[in-house]
């Protein structure tokens, strides 16, 4: 269980994250989807303790992580992005080392890390350099040390970064199975993985949280606008015309393009989100006397819901509120705290 | 600013103070432990410590008043071993004093340091202002003599004498020598005026001295001035008076009252100037003139005694190298030990603890009407200790020297220090008496006193006396004891140069591992100490004596003759009269001889025992030679005169480290009995071979670093 | 405590895992062999460490920042920092943990010199006094110790070992002869004598020099210590005011 309510964190002048807000429960992975400094870096490391919030709180299986650092930071499993380890450690050696900090005792530990060595497939490498190992099996080593301790949390930022195709799909295999027990929480520029591995998704752009909904209901809800492709066969004229005539009359849609091609109209429409306009487009066309060929909607993805939030966020405009309103929140905070 | 959270403002502010904090409970932490510092000294010879002696002297000090000990002078040509070292024992007596006796170092070669030493005198001289005027005034008083004796010179004196002789000359019969020598000393009579006027003229710059703008008066420097001129003016008059007289007493003397007159007025004058001369003698420089005179020649270690009531304390000056050690050569080992003994003696000085009587009782031949003066060492040193020395001459007086007025209330230990003479020696001359005879009316003098419970020192030489079947004369000492000096043989050792023999007497004794009880206070006062027990004679158990007493166990203090080439020879006494520096060339030295002589040491030549007494117990040393201390001051007076070996030192600070242990045991004083050894065997690195001292140098440099890598390139394979 | 322990032997052990702690162990031997060979092993001289201890201030500096660099230094370079600030382990105790690392590594360090010490008992007749010789020994840990916590700030000050290194390297050079350096420039005069007495209190050499002479005073070795425990306090500042920038 893991819950964030309105944390905020900013570097000097320049606020990282501006009142970030989700919870994520047990048997769920968690997306945390963002552009580059999008604050989700930073968002982690407030979950994960490495940063006290500014303001707001983060709760850990219920622990506080700045009130209850010691009992969040037990109940928690992190695997920084790029999978930092001690080069000149074998991987038993690391495991084991990992173990004791989380003060397993001896029989805990030798059967933890077994078992997460073989959760994350790391038996023949066990007793390897971590500095002679690929990418990939570094970062199942982190995996397995964010894993060790058996936590409630697993935050894993950018899990999948610098993986091979392979590695990746093993990746996303490791996630889905701890996700099915844990709450997981991993970060990601990468748009398909989060769709295929995610039930959950956190939008952050520029400090913000746009959306948090299973990717389904994303794309249902902010899925962005409904793109139509028609082909239909020029027999008039000015077929272009005729066919966006007859387009046009359909509630809702807007003609994008329609040109001729030979012996065919291609027209492309967006209509309303959320509703399927092709029957309707069908229909229209069939009055006017068209005879299509093809009418399509492009199903909505993930990648166009980002896409769409991306671009419906203002320029500049957070960095200049998070100037102005950072103000007004320090001094809120402040106020509580006093 | 405008992103400041609470968080980072309740970080900040806990940083803050936890910081701030833990830096000041690091200081006062820090403060505290240096005030309440505790030293633990890991050297094996207790080498950073105080002796228990000094120790003693120097909470003697506590209640008395500030004393003071400043090393000033010019410091650059000590080295900083040594500087530490004496910086380190200084400190530790300023610590045992419980704040009593302060310490400063000052180097005039420092930027400040003459400032510093310049105050410090300045601050003597306000201390010595009273005393300093009272002895100017006495000083201003021999001055206006001197003044008074140069006009009266000139005006009366030289007219007077100069007619007296010429009268003399006119009768013509008159005894020609004496005339010569009043005519001799009228020629040199005009000079006396001007020579008074100098001196007294002198003195007073001496009242008025300043150094560096201090005014440091020097009484003592002018009434020296002063006495160096009137002594020879007194010695002078009472020459011419005695000529005068011896041509006024010349048959046929015509005028003769004239001249009567003249040599009484002389000796009115003579008698005048006398005085004069005397009070200018007794005239002592005060302790801030000692101190300044003393560092204009070197760099001198000061020591200011606490004031008591009026009397400002005693100031003494020593010259820096008395306290260094410095001349000594390689003995920096002992640089720290040498100066702590020093310090300890000096401090036991100024604050006059109950200190021990000491009488030394000798019983020596007169040769040529001079007394051998055997013990002027022995007695500066003792005097250095604060102890008061008494010489009881045997020979000239047999009584009992009266010590009442040192000893008014009878509480002061008195310790009786008695050499038994060589009893071989025949007598000298008329007055003198043989050695025998001597010997005896030692024992009887000594024995009286034991028997009446005095504490003894006795030296026991070779003796013939057991030959004749008689015991040694100082068994009447230690006979009550349960001990006799089996006088008879000499420990001697045998030794080769080359394929000569030798035979030497000189004893290095070792302390005796049996060393219990009584002995065992002296005995760790000397441990590690080469004692020179030179013409050694052992000392044994003897069946119980007169009053019951037996021996102690463990009375035996020191051993020799441990080990081969050692026996116990009878017929030395051939042999010892040969002159020292030609015994080692002898064509046929003593030999052992199973029928006299004896094997089997080590034989006791230190011993210690304890008995009953009035009051207190009654103890006794006794050490089997009486040329121990001989030797001991012999080369303790090679030292001063900067010609001793180390080897000469530590020998001689053994065995004056075993006299002055005995006197304080024997006075009862267990806790001033040094304590640990004055000079040790320091551990030295073995003389080796050029080739192995090369590779033992390349494996340190070389060889173990290489190990180290070889060692980190195995680990590496090892664990890949 | 165990956390400590445990990140205390992941340093040791990484120490010698790499090649810089063998090299560190091999430069100290050789600087020492080099000390004692020109100090103390010379034919019918007085056989003890003495010099070789007094000497010790200096010996250390060189091999000391090898050490401290790498405890926090390295961490802040690689990112290993974030799993170890985001395990169990709090700042102090990752802070403690690393300086007894390296302390142990320091013993380990100082170790092989008993070598030294065996040599010259060989050499030596009568064999030299121990007191000296373990006093000195204790005086080599306090110092470095200290020298270690010195360096141990400086390296949560830094990612760049590098830095760290020169940093620590002359920030002990200060302690060691800055007092020196300073008391010239104190102007002569009472007035000053208490810039005197503090610039004497902070000197690490003096200090030093007692502990080779056999001497084990109590202020001494509080300062020794409670100088390490205020850096390492200060150290685990510098390391929580990371989570702050």
């Amino acid at each position: 269980m893991l819950s964030v309510q309105d944390v905020a964190r900013s570097y000097g002048r320049v606020a990282a994250v501006r009142g970030v807000s989700f919870e994520a429960p047990p048997g769920c992975v968690v997306g945390l989807l963002g552009p580059n400094g999008a604050g989700k870096s930073t968002t982690i490391r407030m979950i994960t303790g490495f940063l006290p919030p500014d303001r707001g709180r983060v709760r850990v299986a219920g622990f506080d992580t700045v009130e209850q650092s010691a009992q969040a930071r037990r109940r928690l499993g992190y695997l920084p992005e790029s999978a930092p380890l001690y080069a000149e450690m074998s991987v038993r050696g690391y495991l084991d080392y990992r173990a004791r900090l989380y003060e397993l005792d001896r029989r805990e530990r030798r059967s933890a890390v077994s078992a997460s060595a073989e959760r994350c497939r790391l038996g023949e490498v066990l007793h390897r350099r971590i500095g002679h190992l690929s990418k990939g099996y570094r970062q199942r080593v982190g995996l397995a040390s964010a894993v060790l301790h058996d936590p409630e949390v697993i935050v894993l930022d950018e899990p999948s970064n610098g993986l091979d195709p392979t590695q990746v799909v093993e990746m996303r295999g490791l996630i889905v199975e701890l996700g099915k027990t844990k709450t997981v929480l991993i970060s990601s520029h990468i748009l398909a993985e989060v769709e295929r591995v995610c039930g959950r998704v956190v939008v952050m752009i520029r400090g913000e949280v746009r959306a948090d909904g299973s990717p389904a209901d994303l794309i249902g809800r902010t899925g962005g606008p409904g793109a139509y492709t028609v082909e239909v066969r020029a027999e008039s004229e000015d077929p272009a015309g005729a066919v966006r005539a007859a387009l046009v009359r359909v509630p809702g849609l807007t003609v994008v393009s329609a040109e001729a091609r030979g012996a065919w109209v291609y027209a492309r429409a967006s209509g309303p989100s959320g509703e399927d306009a092709r029957e309707a487009i069908a229909r229209s066309l069939r009055t006017s006397g068209l005879l299509a060929r093809e009418v399509s909607r492009e199903r909505p993805t993930l990648e166009g819901v980002f896409m769409h939030l991306l671009e419906s966020t203002p320029e500049g405009g957070p960095a200049a509120r998070g100037l102005s309103g950072g103000g007004a929140l320090g001094g809120g905070a402040l106020g509580g705290g006093a | 600013m405008s992103t400041r959270s609470t968080g980072r403002l309740r970080f900040g502010l806990v940083a803050g103070v936890v910081g701030l904090a833990s830096i000041v409970s690091a200081v006062l932490l820090n403060v505290l432990a240096s005030s309440f510092s505790r030293r633990f000294d890991l050297t094996a010879t207790g080498e950073h410590q105080l002796s228990p002696r000094s120790r003693a002297i120097a909470s003697a000090l506590s209640g008395g008043g500030e004393a003071t000990i400043a090393v000033v002078g010019d410091l650059s040509g000590i080295d900083a071993a040594s500087k530490a070292s004496v910086r380190d024992v200084l400190e530790r007596f300023a610590a045992e004093s419980g704040g009593s006796a302060s310490w400063s170092m000052i180097d005039v070669g420092r930027p400040g340091g003459q400032e510093r030493a310049l105050g410090l005198l300045g601050e003597l001289a306000g201390r010595d202002a009273a005393v300093t005027r009272d002895r100017e005034r006495v000083v201003r008083g021999v001055m206006a003599v001197c003044e008074r004796a140069a006009a009266d010179a000139e005006e009366s004196l030289i007219p007077g004498v100069s007619r007296a002789l010429t009268l003399a000359g006119d009768r013509g019969v008159t005894p020609a020598r004496a005339l010569a020598e009043a005519e001799r000393m009228l020629l040199e009579m005009p000079s006396w005026p001007r020579q008074l006027r100098e001196a007294a003229r002198r003195a007073e710059g001496e009242l008025a001295r300043a150094e560096g703008g201090v005014v440091i008066p020097a009484p003592g420097a002018a009434a020296r001035v002063m006495a160096s001129v009137l002594g020879p003016v007194a010695s002078a008059l009472v020459r011419l008076e005695d000529s005068l007289r011896v041509i006024d007493a010349a048959p046929g003397g015509a005028g003769g009252s004239e001249l009567a007159a003249a040599a009484e007025a002389i000796r009115a004058r003579r008698e005048f100037i006398d005085a004069a001369s005397e009070t200018a003698l007794s005239i002592k420089p005060t302790g801030s003139e000692s101190a300044a005179e003393v560092l204009r020649v070197t760099a001198a270690v000061l020591f200011v005694g606490p004031t008591r009531g009026d009397e400002p304390g005693l100031v003494r000056a020593l010259p820096v190298e008395a306290v260094l050690g410095a001349g000594v050569g390689a003995g920096r080992a002992d640089a720290r030990r040498q100066a702590e003994v020093v310090i300890a003696r000096e401090l036991a000085r100024l604050t006059n603890p109950k200190t021990p009587i000491v009488v030394l009782a000798g019983c020596e031949p007169l040769l040529g009407g001079r007394r051998l003066r055997m013990y002027e060492n022995a007695k500066r040193r003792f005097a250095s200790l604060g102890a008061d020395v008494v010489e009881w001459d045997l020979m000239r007086d047999p009584t009992r020297p009266d010590l009442t007025g040192l000893n008014p209330s009878g509480d002061r230990p008195v310790v009786w220090v008695a050499r038994f003479p060589d009893n071989a020696l025949p007598a000298t001359s008329p007055d003198d008496r043989p050695g025998i005879e001597r010997a005896r009316m030692m024992g009887a003098a000594m024995g009286a006193l034991a028997r009446e419970g005095a504490s003894l020192l006795v030296s026991v030489g070779a003796s013939i006396v057991p030959i004749s079947k008689e015991p040694d004369p100082a068994d009447a000492v230690l006979g009550l004891f349960g001990l006799r000096a089996a006088s008879d043989r000499v420990v001697m050792r045998e030794d080769y140069d080359g394929p000569r023999r030798m035979a030497r007497v000189d004893v290095t004794a070792d302390v005796s591992a049996g060393a219990i009880g009584p002995a065992s206070a002296i005995a760790d006062s000397i441990r590690g100490l080469p004692i020179r027990i030179p013409w050694a004679v052992p000392i044994e158990g003897s069946a119980p004596a007169e009053g019951g007493a037996t021996i102690a166990p463990g009375w035996e203090v020191a051993t020799a003759g441990r080990g081969a080439g050692w026996w116990l020879e009878s017929r030395w006494r051939p042999f010892r009269q040969i002159p020292r520096a030609e015994r080692d060339f002898v064509k046929d030295p003593p030999a052992f001889n199973e029928n006299e002589d004896e094997r089997g040491g080590p034989w006791c030549v230190v011993a210690a025992g304890e008995r009953p007494g009035h009051g207190r117990a009654q103890r006794l040393v006794v050490v089997g030679s009486n040329e121990w201390l001989v030797f001991a001051e012999s080369v303790e007076e090679m030292r001063r005169q900067g010609q001793a070996s180390l080897e000469d030192f530590a020998a001689a600070g053994a065995n004056v480290q075993l006299l002055e242990s005995a006197v304080y045991w024997l006075a009862g004083q267990d806790d001033l009995v040094g304590q640990g050894a004055e000079a040790r065997a320091v551990a030295r690195v073995k003389p080796l071979e050029p080739g192995r001292l090369l590779i033992l140098q390349v494996i340190l440099i070389a060889g173990l670093p290489a190990c180290v890598l070889l060692l980190g390139v195995l680990y590496r394979v090892a664990t890949g | 405590m165990s956390v400590i322990l445990t990140i205390a032997r992941r340093e040791v052990a990484s120490f010698f895992r790499l090649p810089v702690g063998w090299v560190c162990v091999a430069l100290f031997m050789f600087l020492a062999g080099l000390l004692m060979v020109t100090t103390s092993l010379t034919p019918d001289q007085p056989a003890s460490m003495r010099a070789f201890f007094a000497f010790a201030g200096w010996l250390l500096m060189p091999v000391v920042p090898a050490v401290s660099m790498r405890l926090i230094s390295e961490e802040l370079r690689s990112g290993t920092i974030e799993p170890l600030m985001t395990s169990p382990a709090s700042d102090l105790g990752i802070v403690v943990g690393k300086y007894l690392g390296g302390l142990i590594f320091l013993a380990v360090l100082i170790l092989p010199t008993a070598t030294h010490a065996a040599v010259l008992v060989w050499v030596s007749d009568p064999a030299p006094d121990p007191g000296p010789i373990v006093s000195g020994y204790l005086a080599l840990m306090l110092v470095g110790g200290f020298y270690l916590s010195v360096g141990l700030l400086i390296s949560t000050l830094t990612g760049n070992q590098t830095l760290a290194y020169v940093l620590a390297f002359f920030s002990i050079l200060g302690l060691l002869a800055g007092p020196g350096l300073l008391g010239a420039l104190i102007p002569p005069g009472e007035g000053w004598s208490w810039a005197r007495e503090v610039l004497a209190g902070v000197a690490v050499n003096p200090r030093a020099a007692d502990f080779s002479r056999g001497v084990v005073d109590t202020s001494h070795v509080v300062y020794f210590v409670s100088g390490s425990a205020l850096f390492v306090v200060l150290s685990a500042l510098a390391l929580a005011s990371r989570r702050w920038r």
